[in-house]
């Protein structure tokens, strides 16, 4: 078990948002830790890429899980038809509670920029981006890496851009339209991103972890370990606050829970995989199981949020904040996801509140939502919803008839609604070099 | 895994409603009310997407000229 990047380099980590010991940004320390780049020797085909994603397994770590094989594939395809292909690194963390891809941006960036080279090398992509919230620190640093990385012009150009925006900034579609046009908005699909993005052109979106994992799987592989299982990324949090870990799939939840130093709980109730998650009362036997071994329709960790809640713990009015975040993200481009979504949300405030919500007015609305969107927002939301309504029965009962006496810890935060229903929306910068 | 679709090679139309477009003006529904029906906000909610008789193709034509924002569209199924 190994808590914070150990197994990307063996640094040591205390808290988030801050760089490891030493320098992450210098090149030569990354090289010797893991080898560098043979990109001049042999010319990489996409088969080759496909071939040694396939081999190590990886899969989107941004949260949907897709085969990176599939992505490639995809991409190169639509590519040979003369349009020459874009890779896009995706850093913009949108979820509230997921701290995992800034974590990984600096304690290793050149991993990540490593995975983002091969793709291009790969797929023959002249042009690729890296973009990521606003945050001039982080911005700063992460062009001081890119900077002292050698062979510069060999590389194709790397445009570092700061998004802003809220939930569904990060989304897929968002980017290639944020990076379009400056605003970014989900995009109805098909056509897909790997085959219409950019400028039209063939676009790999690829989260940081998945580029930082592929380049590991690179390393590995000349290091003689043909194939394996890699670890994950995850951020779990409990009411002591949030932690980053790092898991191979070979652990179990209660190897994560020990990290809290706590006691588990008898009866535990879990927020798994976030805000597009859904909250589940996790058994004793599942949470022993190793997580390789577990069904991913009993868990769906996604991007690996993870919030443990004490058994005395009021989980409709944590669940309530996450539902009224969502509520306010809707980018306000679909009707059932502009008008619904926070017309739900404000049903479940007022039972909470103690006052006339319906339950059942909540169910027939939820089951309306999916599919009904350009991007999953709706599904997403739906399916968190319901899980509240299956997790916290009982609780939501006492709120309705009796007024609730458990003791709300605040583990989800009051998350400030910045950007997409708001009048700012459109005022979204970008800041290329 | 690649379609095999041999045999089974009649063309099969559905529908697409771009949800980013619709605006909920509802011809789609008034017209078409065995295969769609509105949501709690008044736009519609697609319960069956094929096409099936002559007179559902031809209505949901109609409903692809008639949609204002043009959002209703009648495409060939590309997969099974």
């Amino acid at each position: 078990m190994t808590i914070l990047s150990h197994d990307l380099r063996g640094v040591g980590w205390s808290s988030l948002s801050r760089p490891a010991q030493g320098d992450p940004t210098d090149f030569s320390e990354h090289s010797r830790c893991f080898g560098s780049l043979d990109l001049d020797s042999s010319t990489m085909q996409p088969k080759e890429i496909t071939e040694l994603a396939e081999r190590w397994s990886i899969a989107g770590r941004g949260g949907a899980g897709f085969p990176l094989a599939r992505k490639i594939s995809a991409v190169s395809s639509a590519s040979r038809l003369g349009r020459s292909p874009i890779v896009v690194a995706n850093g913009a963390e949108s979820e509230p509670l997921s701290y995992k891809d800034r974590v990984l941006l600096w304690t290793h960036p050149h991993l990540v920029l490593d995975g983002l080279e091969l793709i291009c090398a790969a797929i023959g992509a002249r042009e690729s981006y890296l973009c990521i919230h606003e945050d001039d620190t982080l911005y700063g640093y992460l062009q001081a890496a890119v900077d002292r990385r050698p062979d510069h012009s060999r590389v194709p150009p790397l445009r570092l851009v700061e998004i802003d925006g809220g939930f569904v900034s990060g989304q897929e579609t968002s980017l290639v339209s944020f990076l379009d046009s400056g605003v970014g908005q989900p995009r109805f699909q098909p056509p897909r991103p790997s085959v219409k993005g950019v400028r039209n052109r063939p676009t790999l979106i690829s989260n940081v972890e998945t580029l930082a994992r592929l380049a590991q799987a690179y390393h590995q592989d000349r290091s003689g370990s043909r194939s394996g299982t890699l670890s994950y990324l995850g951020t779990f949090w409990t009411r002591k606050g949030g932690v980053v870990y790092e898991v191979e799939s070979s652990h179990s939840l209660n190897d994560v829970l020990a990290l809290s130093g706590e006691p588990p709980e008898v009866e535990l109730t879990l927020l798994v995989g976030g805000y597009f998650g859904s909250f589940q009362r996790i058994s004793n036997t599942l949470r022993s199981t190793p997580l390789e071994r577990i069904p991913s329709t009993s868990l769906r960790l996604g991007a690996g949020v993870l919030v443990a809640f004490p058994s005395d713990a009021c989980m409709v009015r944590e669940a309530m904040r996450v539902v009224r975040y969502l509520g306010s993200q809707s980018a306000g481009q679909c009707g059932p996801c502009k008008f619904g979504l926070p017309s739900i949300a404000s049903e479940l405030e007022s039972i909470v509140r103690g006052g006339e919500g319906s339950i059942v007015r909540i169910w027939e609305r939820t089951r309306q939502l999916p599919g009904r969107g350009a991007c999953s927002m709706p599904d997403g939301f739906s399916q968190l919803v319901q899980s509240v309504l299956h997790t916290c029965e009982e609780e939501l009962d006492d709120h309705v008839h009796r007024g609730c006496t458990r003791v709300d810890y605040g583990i989800i935060p009051e998350v400030p609604r910045v950007g997409n229903n708001d009048d700012d929306a459109v005022g979204q910068r970008v800041r290329r070099h | 895994m690649s379609g095999g679709t041999r045999g089974t090679s009649r063309r099969r139309l559905r529908i697409q409603i771009d949800p980013i477009r619709c605006d909920g003006y509802g011809y789609c529904v008034e017209l078409l009310p065995e295969l769609l029906s509105f949501d709690d906000w008044g736009y519609p909610i697609v319960n069956h997407s094929e096409l099936g008789t002559a007179d559902e193709v031809a209505l949901a034509k109609r409903v692809e000229h008639l949609c204002p924002r043009l959002a209703f569209r009648v495409l060939r199924e590309a997969k099974p």
